[in-house]
């Protein structure tokens, strides 16, 4: 079957990729993908035209999880980025790497009312454990939660307390972590001024907190005036952290991440260890490669390209093809672009991992899509675009851009030939997925066709979910089937 | 149409210039975190002091209209973020760059001993005829002063470097360093253009680099 086909051309098209990494990658300023694409080319005929783009997503997605470069190489992964990423269609006229994948329309989607106390406390046995974890999660990723629940139910959203402790379970965690929390901020407390000249990472750390503690959201009642004890809260929260995870400390945009939080929590301990929880999902952000930062921009445009081919051609035309302006958005979860009210709606949703894996790429291509007409109407370059996508700050409709983000999740869902990289990003079964690179690498044919026809019939539910109105049951069904 | 106002007194708040400038330069802001790079800028833009402005992420970007000598300018400002984690990031715009504004805080040593890192990463990153400002901030608090003004002299100096020291929250000094490296930015591009004439000549050595 031409499906067959494929498979065999992607894996064999890796292999001998791989065998020319060593070389690549020796490179100083290497045009990575500009060679991914030519040699294949070379050795290969010109009915690889059409799948070069295939190729190129899977590619990308292994490139920085399965390759591991040594951080010198991976040190200036812009630089490799802005010519790697760089698509110059004139060069190979021959070759087009556009995407002829039929995405269908873009399904109608509507939001419901945010989650009250009454729904919250009616899915809640009587010691006090959450009895339909998947329900409350569609609830919240539907319409979020009402303010006055937000203290609760984020501790659960964010993975501080598990979902089926009882309330007892949950008092004996909490004074458990209240002694860690205050032996830990012990720590630093009691570092003296002598021990500290000596210690310049502490005071490194302490320095720079103390300068952003003093700028974050000070125009938030909770944080606005002089000595304010938000102000004294969101400062130790922040230096017990370090003690937390000294090697990574403080980086800038952190306090971004935990000013949210404390304001929602109003309690130290219990803030402390939400943030904990969301720097889990966070911290590769912070490291000192900024792994995670690279991997979301290249998923990104993978992801970018399957939805909107043109959009990304545009942009590599005006050499922003890395998404660079997206930056601020992926570093603080889009912190900086919304309200501080709209914010707490747009993280509880993102934090039920519905409908999909990395849904906040996918809010991403959402805003993305709304501003491209713009954008290629006024033929913006790359300056004009990172000015644009910067000065979208606190004018987007959060409600807008969910629904937006969640059609597109729906699109991409029912698509028939979801490349392997998309559904590996969003961590979805597609019907007529192939066994992903490194699961198939060194096993025979037999081995993969084994593996293709159970994805089949492991996700032959989620098709036949996939005719059916109820869009919400549909994606609980896909979420169940997602290996943790 | 335009204002052609003598900006060679540096009037702060130079008139806008219209669209289509006949200059365009791209400037890159660097230095240590909290320095006054973002509060530089606005106070360039708005003539205001803003205490509080949050800490960049990532880059920034506005275009300043400039009015000087009778010819419109217009810059392209990239404001980045200080803390070293970013640096590798902030390092890939330093090829775009035609100048760069390296900016420490007066009453900060520290801030001050990081001007050579920068001045390393620019020479290994930008092009050779960069322009480069070496620009003391926060004057206002000469109490907390650190940094001698003639430490700063002394190293711009040294590097062959524009200085200037100014305050972002008085408004000392802060569009008359934008002006000077404006004539400094056009003397390099007519240096440029000179020598873009003379294409059959064999290029000539012109380095003020160490």
């Amino acid at each position: 079957s031409p499906q067959d086909k494929r498979i065999l051309l992607v894996n064999s098209q890796n292999k001998s990729l791989s065998q020319s990494f060593e070389n690549l990658f020796d490179e100083p300023s290497y045009g990575l993908l500009q060679k991914l694409k030519k040699d294949p080319y070379t050795v290969t005929m010109g009915r690889f035209s059409k799948v070069t783009n295939y190729i190129f997503d899977s590619f990308r997605l292994s490139d920085p999880s399965s390759q591991r470069r040594p951080p010198s190489e991976m040190a200036d992964f812009l630089n490799d980025a802005i010519p790697g990423l760089k698509i110059n269609q004139q060069e190979e006229p021959g070759f087009e790497v556009i995407t002829r994948i039929d995405l269908g329309k873009q399904p109608e989607v509507s939001r419901r009312e945010p989650v009250s106390a009454e729904e919250w406390a009616k899915n809640m046995d009587s010691e006090g454990r959450i009895l339909n974890v998947d329900y409350i999660k569609q609830l919240i990723f539907k319409g979020g939660l009402c303010h006055t629940l937000r203290k609760e139910a984020w501790k659960f959203l964010l993975g501080y307390f598990p979902w089926n402790s009882t309330k007892e379970e949950r008092a004996n965690l909490q004074k458990k972590r209240t002694d860690e929390y205050f032996r830990m901020k012990l720590q630093w407390k009691s570092v003296s001024e002598e021990q500290e000249k000596r210690n310049s990472r502490l005071r490194d750390y302490r320095s720079l907190i103390e300068k952003d503690v003093n700028r974050t959201d000070r125009t938030n009642k909770f944080y606005e005036g002089e000595d304010n004890p938000g102000l004294i809260l969101l400062h130790d929260i922040l230096m017990t952290y370090c003690m937390y995870d000294f090697d990574l400390g403080y980086v800038q945009g952190m306090s971004d991440l935990l000013s949210p939080v404390l304001y929602v929590m109003e309690n130290e301990v219990d803030a402390f260890w939400c943030f904990v929880s969301y720097m889990d999902q966070m911290h590769q952000n912070f490291e000192e490669q900024m792994q995670g930062m690279k991997t979301q921009l290249i998923q990104l445009s993978t992801l970018l390209r399957l939805l909107d081919s043109g959009f990304c051609s545009y942009l590599e035309s005006q050499d922003s093809g890395y998404l660079y302006f997206c930056f601020r958005w992926l570093l603080i979860r889009f912190k900086r672009e919304f309200s501080f009210q709209d914010i707490l709606r747009l993280w509880e949703v993102m934090w039920t991992e519905l409908p999909c894996q990395n849904f906040h790429l996918l809010l991403c291509c959402a805003i993305l899509e709304s501003e491209k007409q713009q954008i290629m109407d006024k033929h913006y370059g790359f300056n004009e675009i990172l000015k644009h996508i910067n000065e979208l700050s606190m004018k987007i409709d959060v409600e807008y851009i969910l629904c937006k983000a969640e059609a597109i999740s729906m699109q991409m869902m029912n698509c028939k030939e979801l490349p392997q990289a998309v559904s590996e990003i969003l961590g979805i079964e597609s019907s007529s997925v192939t066994p992903d690179s490194d699961t198939g690498e060194d096993e025979s044919g037999a081995m993969l066709s084994c593996a293709t026809s159970l994805y089949q019939s492991m996700s032959t539910p989620v098709i036949a979910a996939n005719g059916t109105r109820d869009s919400t049951q549909q994606m609980s069904e896909t979420q169940s089937l997602t290996p943790a | 149409a335009v204002t052609a106002d003598r900006a060679g007194a540096a009037s702060r708040g130079s008139p806008e210039a219209s669209l289509d400038p006949d200059h365009l330069y791209n400037v890159l802001f660097v230095g240590d975190s909290h320095v006054g790079k973002t509060s530089f800028l606005y106070r360039l833009h708005t003539d205001y002091f803003n205490p509080r402005l949050t800490a960049t992420v990532g880059l920034d970007y506005q275009v300043k209209n400039l009015v000087v000598d009778n010819k419109r300018f217009a810059l392209r400002l990239w404001d980045s973020a200080g803390q070293e984690r970013y640096h590798s990031v902030t390092k890939q715009f330093f090829r775009k760059a035609d100048g760069v504004v390296l900016m420490y805080d007066i009453t900060s040593e520290y801030s001050f001993s990081e001007v050579r890192y920068w001045l390393s990463c620019i020479q290994e990153g930008a092009e050779d005829g960069v322009a480069i400002l070496l620009l003391g901030n926060k004057t206002d608090c000469a109490a907390e002063r650190q940094v001698p003004t003639k430490e700063g002299e002394r190293l711009a100096k040294k590097h062959q470097l524009m200085f200037y020291e100014c305050s972002a929250a008085s408004g000392h000094n802060v569009s008359e360093a934008m002006v000077s490296l404006i004539r400094l930015l056009k003397v390099r591009e007519d240096e440029l253009k000179n020598k873009a004439e003379e294409v059959p000549k064999p290029p000539q050595k012109k380095k003020g680099c160490c």
